[in-house]
């Protein structure tokens, strides 16, 4: 089966100079693609009992015009990741990682597409946080990646 | 893939909006990595110099890649501006510091939360970022200063703001 124009796309973006700078410190990786999803591992401040980073699997259909949604994954079980293994923090970080909105199957952030939805005043509020059609994935990688080195992440729901 | 005679280099500079990744022969010269950026979109000016991330030391152009720094994965600036005036508000004071063109917004950031800075605790100097003034843009930590800049005026402002938890 030929493949899509939008993983066509995707696959450039993942070899392209703003994911791989990612790569090369070792900020994330991409672990696989089974398209429209592609898993990537997302490395996380060190807290203890806590992993060194967690894996996110990205559903790009309608990429990159449309936002990808991801949700936080098991690598090794191949599902969604146990809600009491999700990160948590204080502020910021557990608004994004909510596992009780939509059943844990988003992130509850700007860039994300299932949650953008019904959510115009963020447009304003969070302009930089916006999925920009003009940029690639890294864009959410980083907000990701951002929220699990911060001051605010403090580990695991339930170490 | 990257063939035994090949290497990656990461590229940014005056006119580049994304980092850019150019592959060149191990047995090129340096310019021959400029060539490469504009091959791909890159827009560095005529007159422009080769840095390496962080410093502002100038590496000619016709050097032999093997007789510099640069190596696999490296990572270099393109710019005309060697040096970038870096103006930061905060609470409506003013600090005012110069960079290579090639310092990273990571290093800019330390010295506005610094004690030559702002002087912001651990937890508040976490918890802000460097948006650049009169936009919603906040380059990511990697990004070279002087992408933000033109030649002239080899110059950006930022405002030093929270992060703001997503909610509603």
């Amino acid at each position: 089966m030929p493949m899509e124009m939008a993983e066509m796309v995707l696959r450039v973006h993942l070899d392209a100079g703003p994911f791989q700078s990612g790569v090369d410190r070792g900020r994330w990786r991409l672990i696989g693609i089974s398209w429209p999803h592609v898993l990537i591992a997302v490395s996380a401040a060190e807290r203890p009992g806590a992993p060194s980073e967690y894996a996110f699997r990205f559903e790009c259909t309608g990429y990159p015009k449309m936002p990808p949604t991801a949700q936080p994954w098991s690598e090794a079980g191949d599902a969604a990741l146990p809600h009491d293994r999700w990160p948590a923090g204080r502020h910021r970080v557990p608004a994004a990682f909510n596992p009780h909105w939509k059943s844990g199957e988003a992130l509850y952030l700007p860039c994300d597409r299932l949650a953008i939805d019904g959510h115009d005043p963020w447009v304003t509020q969070h302009p930089s946080l916006i999925w920009s059609p003009q940029r690639d994935i890294t864009q959410y990688v980083h907000v990701v990646y951002e929220l699990l080195n911060s001051s605010d992440y403090s580990g695991l729901r339930r170490p | 893939m990257v063939e035994r005679d090949e290497i990656e280099v990461f590229v940014q500079g005056e006119g580049i909006l994304e980092i850019v990744l150019v592959r060149v022969l191990r047995t090129g010269t340096v310019r021959d990595i400029v060539m490469a950026a504009r091959g791909v979109g890159a827009t560095a000016a005529d007159g422009a110099a080769l840095f390496m991330e962080e410093e502002d030391s100038v590496i000619d152009l016709d050097m032999p890649i093997a007789a510099t720094p640069i190596k696999h994965r490296s990572r270099i600036h393109v710019h005309r501006c060697r040096r970038v005036t870096v103006t930061v508000a905060f609470n409506g004071v003013q600090k005012v510091e110069a960079f290579p063109s090639a310092a990273t917004i990571k290093r800019v950031k330390r010295w506005a939360v610094g004690n030559r800075g702002f002087n912001l605790s651990d937890v508040d100097a976490a918890e802000h970022v460097l948006q650049v003034s009169g936009s919603s843009d906040r380059p990511d930590e990697d990004v070279h200063v002087g992408t933000l800049v033109g030649h002239p005026p080899c110059s950006v402002s930022f405002d030093l703001v929270p992060k703001i938890r997503v909610e509603g």
